[in-house]
């Protein structure tokens, strides 16, 4: 299956999902114009490879500094399809990167390890970069 | 994922739900699904908006806060673009700004003044010695300058008053109440004496520019300065009246700096 890879923009984030090496990565910002059209074809490949690839444990990185309401709500999306992946059997770990200080984006890291229990979870401040 | 919409999976589960209200037919156990189908959604979709009120409504707080610093921060840069920051009156800029804008619209009366012998203040006594001079005559002006008259320091020792709506007359009635403020105004350690100002006045038509005002306020206090100083010199045209000669206090016998 072939790797996604989107590059960043001032308002998305990179999108690098590397299929065959069961790891895929979010980063940056999101605040696109419209988040349905970015985060569909983004979902699309997703899906398209947790059907294809069973029983591959999977690592998730998101590193993202800041994202709108509607990107949010794609992330929701997202983060469901995942979860569901890992209620059928998968093992799948969510690495939730955010800035030391950054109290919003860690509480929301918070939320997601709340509602989206099947996934293994783990919240890594990053110390800010000048 | 075409047609790419936020609601996607929402308007999927409602056409369902529809699909299945709409037939006669159905059997319990297909609402009942149905209904499963519903609720489980609805659940979500309820998990979801509260997640998102809370961010957004704590987004909200932070941007009211940022823009709340940021008109501070604004009125400070703008005070700051404007005003000297040794004695906190308008600077060169902003007494330029202000006098071009009044001049368009009315007569106006200017006051250019400089302190005598200055810079044997900063010689005998040392720059901050200086600066207090200037920041104490500055405040000693405070009653005497009042609101709709505006104050500047144009440079090192010398200051401009924009009077509008001030006659000739009472203007240099003004600039003699601000030589004789000075004049009395008991200066502190290490300068311990007074200090005393020329100062040469302008009034202007309407429509003058700002240069010419300032200039025949110049020579006027040039005219001060060769006359002796500490005194009030108003331009020649238009007259002054009885102010146009000199200060009705003629310098002390024994002047500060009376050497040069």
């Amino acid at each position: 299956m072939q790797n996604l890879l989107i590059a960043a923009s001032p308002n998305t984030p990179e999108i690098d999902f590397r299929f065959d090496q069961h790891l895929l990565s979010l980063q940056g910002e999101s605040y696109p114009e419209n988040a349905a059209a970015f985060y569909g074809p983004v979902l699309e490949a997703l899906r398209g490879y947790l059907a294809r690839t069973e029983d591959r444990p999977l690592t998730v990185n998101v590193s993202l500094s800041y994202f709108n309401s509607s990107s949010t709500k794609m992330l929701f999306t997202l983060f469901g399809v995942l979860d569901q992946a890992a209620r059928d059997g998968r093992r799948i770990t969510l690495n939730w990167f955010h800035e030391e200080e950054d109290d919003t984006i860690f509480e929301f890291g918070q939320e997601l390890e709340e509602d989206f229990q099947a996934l293994d979870f783990h919240d890594h401040p990053v110390r800010h970069r000048p | 994922m075409n047609n790419a919409d936020l609601f996607q999976s929402e308007l999927a589960t409602l056409e369902q739900a529809l699909w299945i209200q709409g037939r006669n037919n159905a059997s319990a156990a297909e609402y009942r699904d149905a209904l499963g189908t519903l609720i489980v959604e609805f659940q979500r979709l309820m998990r979801e908006t509260s997640r998102l009120i809370r961010h957004s409504d704590r987004a909200e707080l932070e941007t009211n806060r940022l823009n709340r610093q940021l008109q501070e921060l604004a009125a400070q840069l703008e005070y700051r673009a404007t005003h000297d920051a040794l004695t906190g009156i308008l600077n060169r800029a902003a007494i330029i700004e202000r006098g071009t804008r009044l001049l368009a619209d009315e007569a106006v009366a200017l006051i250019v003044f400089d302190i005598d012998f200055f810079k044997r203040i900063n010689d005998a006594h040392g720059h901050p010695a200086g600066d207090m001079v200037l920041r104490d005559l500055v405040a000693c002006l405070g009653p005497v300058v009042t609101d709709g008259e505006h104050i500047g320091r144009v440079g090192g020792e010398e200051f401009t008053v924009l009077l509008p709506g001030h006659g000739a007359a009472q203007a240099c009635a003004l600039a003699e109440h601000i030589r004789a403020c000075i004049e009395r105004h008991p200066f502190a350690a290490p300068v311990g004496r007074s200090v005393t100002v020329s100062l040469g006045v302008s009034w202007n038509v309407a429509g003058s520019s700002f240069d010419a005002a300032y200039g025949r306020a110049d020579e006027a206090l040039y005219r001060a300065k060769r006359a002796g100083r500490n005194r009030v010199e108003c331009a020649e045209e238009p007259p002054c009246g009885q102010h146009r000669q000199t200060s009705p206090n003629p310098p002390s016998p024994n002047p500060p700096f009376a050497d040069s």
